[in-house]
């Protein structure tokens, strides 16, 4: 059984329900509304962005639903990524940062995850500034109050 | 300027859950949006290690109570935090002013403290707490733990460092239980941790606090629970219906253990309340105890029955030689029908009362004291099983076997016929009649070891380490079908064309972590035949051989291996634990036949064993890496992995 998915710039997606599903937004509507032909339209997601996310879904159609084991403990949390996953997700920035929207709007966690990891890998060892350089950010800090956050939060930086 | 997609707040929460606190300290810098989304994700997560800036981070976390969630704090000699601080820090409270911080400092004030701790109004709301280390006064712990009633989880390991102050901490976890209502995680072990007995053995009647429901999931304990007398020795698991993962940690040794626990009482109380236990994990000495099926003593199994009496003649008093010898065959045909016979019953425990039917993970750590019965027991009865872990070793203290179910209504109350038999039976000292009528219990033999992976059909996970097993035993039983008894025992071994029998988890098990040993002696096809059950695995991802020798090497013949098709050329991405105990002269040749073989090997794990390497240096074993063909090789990482388990 396939869905038709339709994207923000109107192209349509035939895929099948079950790669569709893995999506808890999608499954949910399919739920809802019960057998149906009719398109689901995605108004948040451009085609570009979707093509990546199908073929995410594709490849981990058969994936055990995983009972997400939310620990608590970050040291226990794993930053490790699967092979595949990581050549998927090398990818241009803005198109990480989408496939991250993505994931998140419509309800991926294992692709959110990945995504994320991802983000926090490139952030890891890296300084204020070359953090701001990585990702196109102003600093709207005074030196004054930078200095302050530093000053209060060194006993961090021995961790 | 071109438009830049940034991520929404939400998700930079998300991504930070990833980094660890330095890498958070420089977040907070980046810009006043990430320092608002960084900063509660900081000190979220307080762990207060000794060290020179715990008292700073102590200092800056009080200014930010209401951010902690959690606090994971180690106390050790050398590296204190003041005690005034502590009580800030975690409950918000400062002691009353006539009391100096220099008293405070030294617990002088201990005595006087209130219970519990009245605490502040900014204190935070504590969802996790875990503290590993000793107290000078056990009364003022307790009186801080017994404040911080918003406990999800709370972990407690109590190790002593002064060896001239040892009182332990007598845990009541009945208060403990009903004291924080929402724990769903408890653990409480470490050497300085004894169990107060259970309450309704001190008090007349029941009242609420120790029989309402808790909705604890996960609970560690020492084997010390297990020694708790009384018929209400377990009634605490009465509470505990919503358990779902159950480890016990045991410093203790064996010799203690036996002498003191009831493993059959503790087993059933476990069996009768926790029927949705999804994680079962031992390590160390504890005397626990699973099975519990019906075995049936052998007089009521007739063609037992039948051989006892051809084994054992009336009066042994008037024995020839001839007849010695003739009765010694007989007994130890006898012997393994037994055993066929109770394995085979314990089999069709299929339709007996089910326990743990969720049960999914089970890990048996080194010297674990689950019988063969247990596993037998479990393997067939957890449809769900998909991670088993057995370190699998013997250790010497015999006195776990020797304890009979003294409770089992049917051990007590059978009476074996009075005949002649029975005497005989004692008189030629053959215990296997008893050991059976007394649900005596078995080693793990390897063939036990190997149920799982014909039973439980979604395996994904499976290790057994510490012991080889010979390929004699992975060709042997098809346990998956009733044991024959008119031709089992009948066919010797050796007569029959070995084949590996098909295992129950072929399309689901990922990781396959098994020391396996074919006899160098062994034609190639004994090999090959290995490879070729392994390419059966649809979905196998990491391959590990400890203590193996199974490996092939380039000496020996490489060509023709792994000609039966399948996709484990595919999936195949890690091999560890290389080349085990298999004598390989050509590492290189052996790597890059493992690279040829499996296009997508990413990961090689060399297991380094100082006998292999000359004159003990590691670069000898591994100089072949700098080779160009291994370089250029397919498989991204070949590593020395440290000689473990």
């Amino acid at each position: 059984m396939t869905v038709i998915l339709v994207s923000s710039d109107n192209q349509d997606f035939k895929v099948d329900k079950e790669v569709a599903e893995r999506s808890i937004l999608i499954k949910n509507m399919l739920e809802d509304v019960g057998e149906s032909d009719s398109p689901i339209p995605l108004p948040n997601v451009t085609s570009a962005v979707l093509t990546k996310v199908i073929e995410y879904c594709e490849h981990h159609r058969n994936d055990p639903v995983q009972v997400p084991e939310e620990t608590d403990d970050p040291r226990k949390r794993s930053n490790d990524i699967e092979e595949w996953d990581m050549k998927f997700m090398q990818v241009d920035q803005e198109m990480l940062f989408e496939i991250i929207l993505a994931a998140n709007y419509l309800d991926i966690k294992p692709l959110l995850d990945v995504g994320c990891k991802t983000v926090a890998n490139i952030i890891k060892g890296k300084t204020p500034e070359e953090i701001r350089k990585a990702f196109n950010i102003v600093n709207d800090f005074t030196p004054e109050e930078e200095a302050q956050i530093k000053k209060e939060n060194e006993w961090a930086e021995d961790r | 300027m071109l438009e830049h997609v940034q991520l929404p707040p939400e998700t930079l929460s998300l991504i930070f859950r990833y980094l660890s606190p330095l890498d958070l300290s420089q977040c907070l810098r980046v810009s006043r949006l990430w320092h608002a989304e960084a900063e509660p994700q900081l000190y979220r997560n307080m762990v207060l290690e000794p060290g020179m800036t715990l008292r700073r981070q102590v200092l800056a976390a009080c200014t930010r109570k209401h951010l902690i969630r959690r606090v994971e704090f180690a106390s050790s000699y050398g590296y204190t935090i003041p005690l005034s601080d502590i009580l800030d820090f975690l409950l918000d409270y400062r002691p009353p002013l006539k009391h100096s911080d220099d008293a405070v400092r030294t617990s002088t004030w201990t005595s006087s403290v209130p219970f519990p701790i009245p605490a502040g109004p900014n204190r935070p709301t504590l969802t996790h707490f875990s503290h590993q280390g000793y107290h000078q006064s056990w009364r003022l712990f307790d009186a801080i733990l017994h404040s911080l009633t918003s406990l999800v989880s709370l972990d407690l390991d109590f190790l002593h460092y002064d060896s001239t102050t040892r009182t332990n901490y007598v845990v009541d976890l009945d208060r403990i239980l009903t004291r924080f209502p929402r724990l769903k995680h408890l653990g409480i072990i470490g050497t300085m941790v004894e169990y107060a007995p259970p309450r309704a053995a001190r008090h007349e009647g029941q009242d609420e606090s120790t029989t309402g429901h808790c909705c604890l999931e996960s609970f560690t304990f020492n084997p010390a629970l297990m020694w708790r007398e009384g018929p209400d020795a377990f009634s605490l698991f009465r509470r505990l219906g919503d358990l779902r993962k159950l480890s016990i940690i045991s410093n203790k040794r064996y010799g203690e253990c036996a002498r003191r626990t009831q493993p059959w009482a503790f087993g059933r109380a476990l069996k009768q309340f926790c029927s949705k236990v999804e994680s079962i994990q031992v390590e160390g000495a504890a005397v626990l105890w699973l099975f519990d099926l019906p075995i049936l003593p052998y007089y009521e199994v007739p063609f037992l029955a039948e051989l006892v009496s051809e084994a054992l003649p009336s009066s042994p008093s008037d024995l020839t030689v001839g007849m010695v010898q003739a009765q010694r065959g007989a007994g130890d045909r006898l012997r393994q029908r037994l055993q066929e016979q109770e394995v085979s019953e314990l089999l069709e425990g299929r339709t007996a009362v089910p326990f743990f039917p969720q049960l999914k993970t089970l890990i048996l750590g080194t010297s674990h004291s689950l019988s063969m019965q247990d596993l037998i027991s479990l393997g067939v009865q957890a449809r769900f099983l998909t991670h088993v872990e057995i370190k699998h070793q013997a250790y010497g203290y015999e006195g776990v076997w020797d304890m009979y179910d003294t409770d089992a209504a049917t051990a007590a109350s059978a009476s074996v016929p009075e005949s002649t038999t029975h005497a005989s039976l004692a008189a030629n000292n053959n215990w296997q009649f008893e050991d059976r009528r007394l649900w005596k219990r078995r080693h793990i033999g390897n063939l036990d070891v190997i149920l799982f992976l014909q039973l439980c059909s979604s395996l994904r996970y499976f290790s057994i380490t510490r012991r080889t097993i010979p390929l004699l035993d992975l060709t042997a039983g098809d346990l998956t079908s009733p044991v024959n008894s008119e031709t089992s025992a009948t066919i010797p071994r050796k007569a029959m064309t070995p084949t590996i029998h098909r295992w129950a988890c072929e399309e689901t098990l990922q990781t396959l972590k098994l020391g396996l040993s074919v006899h160098p002696s062994r034609s190639k096809e004994y090999h090959a035949m290995v490879w070729n059950h392994f390419g059966r695995l649809q979905n196998l991802r990491s391959l590990s051989f400890p203590m193996s020798s199974l490996v092939p090497s380039p000496a020996y013949g490489l060509e023709g291996l792994l000609t039966g098709g399948g996709r484990l050329s595919e999936t195949l991405t890690e091999v560890r634990s290389l080349p085990s105990w298999w004598e390989v002269e050509d590492l290189r040749g052996m790597v890059l036949w493992f690279a040829k073989s499996f296009p997508n090997l990413v990961v090689l794990g060399l297991m380094h064993y100082r006998e292999q390497v000359e004159g003990g240096k590691v670069e000898n074993f591994i100089g072949f890496l700098d080779d160009e063909d291994v370089k250029r090789c397919s498989i991204h990482r070949i590593f020395v992995e440290p000689r473990s388990t």
